[in-house]
């Protein structure tokens, strides 16, 4: 195993990642994994705190439309992420830090899944009321996004932190 | 021009601003105009985003002074202590000037306690400003300072409040630094969230929702940009000369003004205030919501090349 994750971060493109691209490199994917990042969290916030009840007034269909963005934040920090990875393999495959990213990321999509086949595609909502687990999605998903960011911060900190910050 | 020069020509706005401020409020508030009410706290949060440089100018002019024999060292230290103090007050008066514009654009007039609070906050800063604003001018001229106390009256300065030892503090605890990040990132996701929404409103790809619904959410977004700017001065105070000597944090600081500003338009003008849902935003809105996305944007980015292009950790 170890030897395979060494050969990952050997890699030419995993080098290039860490030393070679001054900083068109390491530096500006970390700031692209950064606004994926927003993209995906800024707005799962605010479905959540629409859904639990923050703003009465605004229309929760129309929020749908920040699916897309949400998306889009994510597969640009599949990318970003696996060639941060790629740099870096040997210490984050052995964090454990790094699994409960992955796993609270993994529930984070589920729920943002569930909120938009329950809450977004329920008939209910045409005559303006929520269903009753709306609210419980709505705790899951900041729940998992805010964990996400928190160990994806901490992954610097805990654990074997010989890698990269 | 360096930033010596910036601090000395920056550092007249927040001293004399409050006057300026406080004397229209103290006005607005006897005369009971709503009008001129607006105006002080438009001052106030004008003078809140004006002392962010000022503050971080002062710490470079301070690294300058070092090397002068000129400069009193006790009375920089005891300076600094002053101007922390009244910068703190100050962005905390700031914040409830910002959310009383916030609450007159909603409804008539602001919760009762947000006046009050304003008057007492804004005094205390402007009482702070001036011991700071006075022991500032006598670090370079000994010839105003008092006569019994060359050193300046330094000897009933706060202690506790010493840079130096915040500054030991924070860097000999890593979890503070790490703690002070993961907030820092977290902000970032609650005020990024909310610009976007609002934005995405302003262009037209949420049209469906009403301005007003959206503008209820902005306290979030100002809330966590105190956060960030609580967690960020956390790690200025701590390695201050690795952010003054650094010209993207100068461009981060830049940006979160004209950022501030952007923020100010959609907060109180009628603009967007009017928008039902469904209704298509003016041209120059639609041109303020696009500057917002590229303002924080650029924040964004100058935050996290500051270790890669300049030299912070």
């Amino acid at each position: 195993m170890m030897e395979f994750l060494t050969s990952i971060e050997q890699l030419r493109f995993s080098t290039w990642v860490r030393e070679g691209g001054a900083i068109y490199g390491y530096a500006t994917i970390l700031f692209l994994h950064v606004i994926g990042l927003a993209l995906v969290c800024g707005p799962a916030l605010m479905i959540s705190l629409r859904l639990l009840g923050l703003t009465p007034s605004m229309e929760v269909k129309p929020l749908e439309r920040l699916y897309p963005v949400m998306w889009s934040g994510f597969w640009l920090n599949l990318i970003t992420g696996t060639m941060l990875l790629m740099a870096d393999a040997t210490t984050k495959m052995r964090n454990p830090t790094f699994g409960i990213k992955m796993a609270l990321v993994v529930a984070g999509l589920i729920i943002q899944t569930q909120i938009r086949k329950q809450v977004f595609h329920n008939p209910l909502l045409a005559t303006g009321a929520l269903p009753s687990n709306a609210k419980m999605l709505a705790w899951a998903s900041m729940l998992c996004w805010l964990g996400a960011i928190i160990a994806g911060r901490l992954l610097a900190y805990l654990g074997p932190v010989a890698g990269l910050a | 021009m360096n930033l010596a020069h910036l601090h000395l020509l920056l550092n007249h706005f927040p001293t004399v601003g409050m006057v300026v401020g406080l004397a229209l409020f103290l006005t607005a508030l006897l005369w009971n105009s709503d009008h001129l009410k607006r105006v002080s706290l438009g001052v106030f949060l004008g003078i809140g985003l004006l002392a962010i440089p000022t503050y971080m100018t002062g710490n470079a002019a301070q690294e300058m002074l070092a090397k002068t024999p000129a400069a009193s060292v006790p009375l920089i230290e005891a300076h600094q202590s002053w101007a922390l103090l009244a910068f703190m007050i100050m962005e905390v008066t700031a914040f409830i000037a910002w959310l009383g514009l916030w609450q007159y654009r909603r409804k008539s007039h602001p919760s009762g306690w947000v006046l009050p609070a304003i008057l007492i906050l804004a005094g205390a800063t402007f009482a702070c400003m001036s011991v700071a604003a006075n022991i500032g001018g006598e670090i370079m001229h000994p010839e105003i300072r008092d006569a019994a106390h060359p050193d300046g009256s330094v000897s009933w300065m706060i202690g506790a409040l010493q840079g130096s030892m915040l500054k030991k503090a924070i860097t000999d605890k890593t979890w503070i630094w790490a703690l002070c990040e993961t907030l820092h990132f977290i902000g970032l996701s609650i005020l990024f969230g909310v610009v976007l929404l609002v934005d995405l409103r302003i262009l037209g790809f949420v049209k469906g929702i009403s301005y007003e619904s959206v503008h209820k959410l902005m306290p979030w977004a100002v809330s966590a940009f105190a956060l960030n700017l609580a967690t960020g001065m956390v790690f200025f105070i701590a390695a201050a000369d690795q952010y003054t000597t650094n010209p993207v944090f100068h461009w981060k600081v830049a940006l979160i003004l004209l950022a501030g500003l952007n923020a100010g338009y959609f907060t109180v003008l009628d603009d967007t205030w009017v928008l039902k849902a469904g209704e298509d935003a003016p041209g120059r809105a639609k041109f303020a919501a696009a500057a917002a996305m590229v303002l924080w944007v650029g924040v964004i980015f100058c935050g996290q090349m500051l270790p890669f292009i300049g030299n912070a950790f």
